[in-house]
């Protein structure tokens, strides 16, 4: 088995302390950082989003790989100085105003972090001006996902896309939305580029919408 | 028949009457303070609102407007005389909010501009790293409750309404662990330091049964349905592996369980939301009798499905209604339409109480819940 598909399983599998030894014993034989990171770690978690997407694996699974996955960028990190940015994307999220659940939208943000992308997390009850602000200050931003738990702050989410689209910043970014009583309907409703149904479906749907 | 009977009978999956109607009263079957207010309006009542969940702002409903609804369960009103005082339960505000912490060390924050409800900001565990660090949380002290509280009980069943009692200590099995180390650390622990988890649930046993052990030294002999509230689903599925339900988490339920049912009463409810299809049989398994709020709206959740599986063995204490996005959002018609076909599919054999997919929240219009209700009335007998 190779150094490569090591990390892969390790990562896979959520084996957060054999990262640090494993990484360095691929870069001692002359592995480039970035095909550690991208071939080794990236591509585990890809396999992780779709296991969990079909139901293999739930969100322990996925949230020790992920855990395994940074402690693997952190031992790489002082090995990548120098290496053009290598993130895929910006990728700015939070919940909406009013509401002040995160667990689903952390769990988006860990998925789309590992899918290589620069996670901008605004929190909880992030108001409207706030995302516009945030699109403002990173106008490399492509991609704003925003979440919302409840059936009573689904309006404030309309409020935000509606917000953005008025500022005419919908030509910089996409929106994809999500939450327990969030519908593809609803998002088609509000305005927004797209659903997703769970964590993994958001990073693979951020990759896409990049890559249109 | 009187309310009492009739729940009895469907929850011996017999037909009664008519079905038994808990609005109000179960666990998670109640009403927040602002849907409270609108109910009030409708039937022309003033009340002084008397909340019982601070951090869900839920209130405890009044016989009055129990009575008015045709409701058959009556929940019992705890006045908890502390052992011990907590190390810490608070309550603070600043300028845009107010905070408080629990008797388990959870920091629960709401907005003072529109907010709806505490939500959990913070654990007292989150930073723990091992077993010492968890050493040092400081247990609740389970509450006892005067004796002279038995006649409330005593004198709703004389009424001839059934009795329940809808509050815990603390949260389930899988539950309170995220409220202290949160959700993340707690669900990584399970995998990779499940010693951790066990520990914690083994302590949590035993002050669940002494909870319940001071419970009964109250209210022996009148209780007929107790519950216990323990998520292991979210829209999609469960948020665990089935397997680390069933052999993780469920034989801590059964041992409450058995210790409940031994002080004579003979219904347990489990509250627990989400998809949770898959491990049904387990929780019937454990030893519980009825399913609440049976989220219809959830994967592989329909009521057609969920009966044709599963409804010889277990009662359907909820599914009456999606509050997702019927009761909220739909119009009268849709929401007229869907309690018909809700009650069409659970009801038969009975095992079937009719009440809301959850608590009534703030934002359901009320034209909305009386279209369900009414539809309830029309059909709700056998």
């Amino acid at each position: 088995m190779s150094k490569i598909q090591e990390i892969q399983i390790a990562t896979e599998t959520g084996k957060k302390k054999l990262m640090k030894g494993l990484i360095e014993e691929a870069l001692a034989e002359g592995l480039k950082p970035l095909d550690i990171l991208n071939k080794g770690m990236i591509e585990a978690m890809s396999i992780v989003g779709e296991k969990f997407k079909d139901g293999e694996i739930f969100v322990p699974e996925m949230l020790v790989a992920a855990r395994a996955m940074k402690e693997g960028v952190e031992t790489l990190k002082p090995h990548m100085v120098g290496e053009q940015d290598t993130s895929i994307g910006k990728f700015i999220i939070g919940t909406v105003e009013g509401d002040l659940h995160d667990i689903g939208k952390n769990l988006v943000a860990i998925m789309v972090e590992s899918s290589g992308f620069e996670v901008i997390d605004l929190g909880v009850d992030v108001p409207a001006e706030k995302v516009i602000e945030t699109i403002k200050e990173n106008p490399d931003c492509r991609l704003v996902g925003l979440s919302a738990l409840l059936t009573t702050t689904m309006p404030s989410l309309n409020r935000v896309v509606a917000a953005i689209i008025e500022a005419g910043l919908k030509s910089q970014v996409k929106i994809i939305v999500g939450g327990a009583p969030i519908t593809q309907d609803f998002a088609d409703k509000v305005g927004a580029d797209g659903y997703a149904a769970d964590a993994a479906s958001a990073a693979s749907l951020a990759k896409e919408m990049i890559a249109s | 028949m009187n309310s009492r009977e009739r729940l009895f009978c469907a929850l011996n999956h017999k037909e009664p009457d008519r079905i038994p109607l808990d609005l109000g009263a179960g666990n998670s079957c109640k009403f927040t303070g602002y849907f409270y207010v609108k109910l009030l309006d409708y039937f022309g009542i003033k009340e002084d609102l008397v909340y019982n969940h601070i951090p869900y702002q839920l209130v405890s409903a009044s016989d009055k407007v129990l009575d008015l609804l045709k409701c058959d369960v009556r929940s019992a009103t705890l006045h908890p005389i502390p052992q011990r005082e907590s190390h810490y339960a608070k309550k603070w505000e600043d300028e845009e909010s107010y905070y408080l912490t629990n008797s388990w060390g959870a920091q629960y924050r709401m907005p003072k501009e529109q907010g709806l409800y505490y939500d959990l900001i913070g654990g007292v565990l989150q930073d723990a790293e091992d077993e010492e660090d968890d050493q040092k949380f400081i247990w609740p002290v389970p509450d006892k409750f005067p004796a002279a509280d038995k006649k409330q009980l005593e004198d709703y069943q004389a009424a001839g309404y059934a009795t329940t009692l809808s509050e815990q200590f603390g949260n389930g099995f899988l539950q309170q662990g995220p409220l202290m180390w949160g959700f993340e650390n707690w669900f990584a622990m399970l995998l990779t330091e499940p010693e951790r988890c066990t520990a914690f649930m083994d302590k949590l046993l035993e002050k669940k049964i002494e909870y319940y052990g001071n419970i009964f030294e109250t209210y022996d002999g009148v209780i007929d349905v107790c519950s216990e509230a323990d998520d292991f689903g979210e829209q999609r599925g469960t948020f665990i592996s089935p397997k680390l339900i069933r052999e993780m988490v469920l034989p801590y339920h059964k041992k409450l369980n058995e210790f409940i049912k031994s002080k004579g009463v003979s219904f347990m409810t489990l509250h627990t939301c989400g998809s949770v299809d898959v491990v049904i049989p387990d929780i019937i398994e454990a030893g519980f009798d009825c399913l609440n709020p049976v989220q219809i709206s959830a994967a592989n959740m329909s009521p057609e499905h969920l009966k044709k599986s599963y409804g010889k063995d277990i009662v359907f204490w909820g599914g009456g209604i999606n509050t997702q996005s019927t009761l909220p959002n739909g119009t009268p018609e849709q929401v007229r339409e869907e309690t018909k076909r809700n009650i069409d599919a659970f009801a038969q054999d009975g095992g079937f109480v009719f009440s809301t997919v959850h608590n009534v929240q703030d934002d359901v219009p009320i034209e909305n819940f009386i279209a369900m209700w009414e539809t309830f009335q029309d059909n709700c007998k056998y």
